[in-house]
């Protein structure tokens, strides 16, 4: 009896395998259905992975951007997989990988080259029409461009800038209506503010709120602080570069901000935007979309604009306004059967009536030096500096798939000289050497 | 030679020998769906990883894998960063586990205490936490920690301290979220054992002239020592896998100070893109709980009686 039974359950874990591991006929014969030529009668079905429906800000903008091109496109039906942000980018490579992937796959900076390093993507050169690819701001286009080929489109690039707290500006003796033009000046407005001290809560106030530490977004805006003193990640041929004078000054300006309490040490830009909302920050570094959350945090919505100024990034040793920019972008799997029609939804929505809508509603910029410079895209001043930033924000360096841990490194980098209070150069050292070998340099 | 009961033939024999030995199909039956969700839930994904810890399994070139003669366990031993990793799990689980323990224990005698009113209304109240998901505790305890205007900075007067964001601190931050979330489970697991501990063996040491410590070291231990087992070895296995709270309240950081095992399986296979190195290190960590598991049964099984 005992051996019946071990023989039957050891046959049963088998049987379990065998069932586990083979490609169920529905979903073999449900793929040959999808890559079948549809009829000539029948609307062409794209897919487009995305995180916007995932989110309630952006959710019923974006379903009603793709009823919008389905009205003007009945031959072709769009289905949206929606998809959490955290999981964002693992769902959509290993769907890439295995060749599942959605025709349109929308990603930021990050995630597209890490998408690119796995070969999902589709060249997007001779598929896009010339007159788009022209009309996208060159530093946009550099950014989606690999190895000399387009492999994605500029959607929503978010240049970070400067916001400003007015009634702190005033406190201090500023100018409220002026923001500071240079980075001298702006140390010095930072330092004016967190020499007031505490607030009459109690709370500390900081001068400055710039991210130093926790998640890979703090690594991305460093990028931007290195190029205001000159320096950078990598070098003009690729290589990874930190180890030189002026990140050296960059980390050191953020490292003695830090223990003179001008700027709070290891938060990350979440915490901060909530510091800057509670009215505890005096400048602080951020994109378009901050505005959305200092409202919200500060539970003021558009009052809160009365109290903030916003401005250029102040220029740095370069002389000029220096920052980076993280932004939306829209692909095309390189496995999709329909690759015209996933080119056409991606050029209507970075096209003028998608753009003017989406900006309407969340106040998105374009990449299209056309529709940039729109009066509806520039209706106030908030949106004119914003496109002001873009004619001198530089792409991040992501040329690398793995550029997301590289960002990691460089936030604990951050960490381990604002926090710990190592040396720079050691650090800047040990990091360069870990981020070489990730990149196989 | 041998004799047959006096009232039994040799067929009612060979009856009996068939009876005995008769396939209870109706058991097996009720046995599949259990052993076929065991399966397909344990040991099909653990025999993968297995398999996958063996090979180069990149996310990036998922159309190039190979075997690559245990260079996932070369590069995982190789690093210092997984040594350092693991004594930091073994830190948080060595802290969890015994604050747990001692609390939920101190409560659950508490608990069990003859003199104490209203016993049904804190045991409620008491368990409420771990009816909240981990995901809750972890925002709710980065709120009590939170340097600007959190709690325990303001109750502690700790100015403009960050817990979770200092190094020396964060990882004990951790420890009691976990405490907080995990500890109503020990203290009920604790408690059933307490009461089925015999009262007439207390009363007889009472009057042998037995001391309340002595009662409890010598009847009480033993006696719910196979549930200390069993809880202590759930809340070390189960503490060994925390992942949402690291992830959520700290992200590994500061400077890796809360970095453990789950994370850095997480961050080596899904954002530095190697399934097989982090599948290498998920076996090693299933190595280790095997052997540990192993161990601590036998040792603490020795320690118990049976009146």
């Amino acid at each position: 009896m005992k051996k019946v039974l071990s023989v039957f359950l050891a046959a049963l874990m088998a049987a379990s395998l065998a069932a586990c591991s083979a490609p169920s006929p529905a979903a073999t014969s449900a793929s040959k259905t999808s890559a079948a030529a549809p009829s000539a009668n029948q609307p062409v079905t794209i897919t487009i992975s995305n995180w916007l429906e995932a989110e309630e800000a952006t959710s019923a903008i974006f379903k009603e951007l793709l009823n919008d091109f389905m009205a003007k496109n009945p031959d072709i039906k769009v289905e949206s997989q929606a998809i959490p942000f955290n999981q964002y980018k693992d769902q959509v490579l290993i769907a890439g990988t295995s060749g599942n992937a959605a025709d349109v796959i929308m990603g930021n900076s990050t995630m597209m080259c890490a998408f690119n390093g796995a070969n999902i993507l589709a060249e997007l050169g001779s598929l896009a029409s010339k007159e788009a690819i022209d009309d996208i701001y060159p530093g946009y286009l550099s950014g989606t461009t690999y190895d000399g080929k387009i492999k994605a489109l500029s959607w929503a690039p978010h240049p970070i800038a400067m916001y400003y707290n007015k009634e702190l500006f005033t406190k201090a003796g500023l100018d409220p209506e002026k923001a500071p033009a240079t980075w001298d000046d702006m140390t010095a407005a930072a330092k004016a503010i967190s020499a007031l001290g505490k607030d009459a809560a109690g709370n500390t106030l900081y001068g400055l709120g710039l991210p130093t530490g926790k998640v890979a977004h703090t690594g991305t805006v460093l990028n931007g602080i290195l190029y205001s003193f000159g320096g950078q990640f990598v070098d003009k041929s690729g290589k990874v570069a930190l180890v030189n004078d002026a990140n050296v000054e960059a980390l050191t300006y953020l490292k003695n901000m830090a223990n003179a309490k001008v700027i709070p040490a290891g938060l990350e830009i979440k915490d901060l935007r909530g510091l800057f909302a509670a009215g505890q920050v005096g400048i602080i570094f951020d994109g378009d979309m901050g505005r959305n959350a200092f409202r919200s945090s500060s539970g003021l919505d558009k009052e809160f604009d009365k109290k903030m100024g916003v401005a250029i990034i102040p220029a740095g040793k370069t002389g000029r306004s220096e920052t980076v920019y993280t932004e939306h972008q829209l692909g095309v799997f390189a496995q999709s059967k329909h690759k015209e029609a996933a080119v056409k939804l991606v050029e209507y929505l970075i096209g003028k009536d998608a753009m003017l809508k989406y900006h309407a509603s969340n106040a998105v910029l374009s990449a299209r030096k056309s529709i940039a410079t729109l009066p509806e895209m520039n209706e106030d001043a908030f949106m004119a500096v914003f496109n002001k930033q873009s004619e001198t924000a530089s792409p991040l360096p992501a040329t690398n798939a793995l550029f997301d841990n590289a960002m990691n490194e460089m936030t604990k980098a951050e960490e381990r000289i604002v926090v710990n209070g190592e040396d720079v150069r050691t650090v800047l050292t040990e990091t360069e050497k870990t981020i070489k070998t990730m990149y196989g340099q | 030679m041998y004799f047959l009961p006096p009232l039994c033939n040799t067929e009612e024999a060979f009856c009996m020998h068939r009876q005995k030995h008769k396939i209870n199909w109706f058991m097996i039956l009720l046995l599949v769906p259990a052993v076929a969700l065991l399966t397909i839930t344990i040991l099909i994904p653990v025999a993968v990883v297995i398999v996958m810890s063996l090979f180069r399994y990149n996310m990036l070139d998922l159309a190039h894998v190979r075997w690559n003669s245990f260079a996932n366990y070369r590069a995982v031993f190789g690093s210092s960063e997984f040594f350092a990793t693991f004594g930091r799990t073994l830190a948080y689980v060595a802290g969890t586990v015994s604050l747990q323990f001692l609390l939920g224990f101190s409560v659950a005698l508490m608990l069990n205490s003859r003199a104490l009113r209203f016993k049904k209304l804190f045991r409620g109240l008491l368990f409420l936490p771990w009816t909240i998901p981990s995901l809750v505790v972890a925002v709710t305890w980065m709120f009590i920690f939170q340097p600007q205007y959190g709690i325990v900075n303001y109750l502690f007067r700790l100015g403009d301290y960050s817990v979770l964001g200092s190094p020396s601190t964060a990882m004990l931050g951790v420890i009691v979220a976990a405490v907080w979330k995990q500890m109503p489970l020990m203290m009920i697991m604790l408690l059933s054992g307490l009461q089925t501990v015999p009262e007439n063996l207390k009363e007889a040491a009472q009057m042998d002239g037995a001391t309340g410590w002595q009662k409890f070291a010598t009847i009480t231990i033993p006696c719910v020592m196979p549930v200390i087992k069993t809880v202590t070895l759930t809340s070390i296995v189960s503490n060994f896998q925390m992942f949402v709270l690291f992830f959520t309240m700290t992200g590994g950081g500061p400077v890796r100070a809360t970095t453990t095992l789950p994370l850095y399986t997480y961050e080596t296979a899904f954002s530095g893109f190697d399934l097989g190195k982090g599948a290498a290190i998920g076996v090693c960590w299933l190595a280790f709980l095997v052997v540990f598991s192993t161990v601590y049964n036998k040792v603490l099984s020795a320690k118990e009686v049976e009146y």
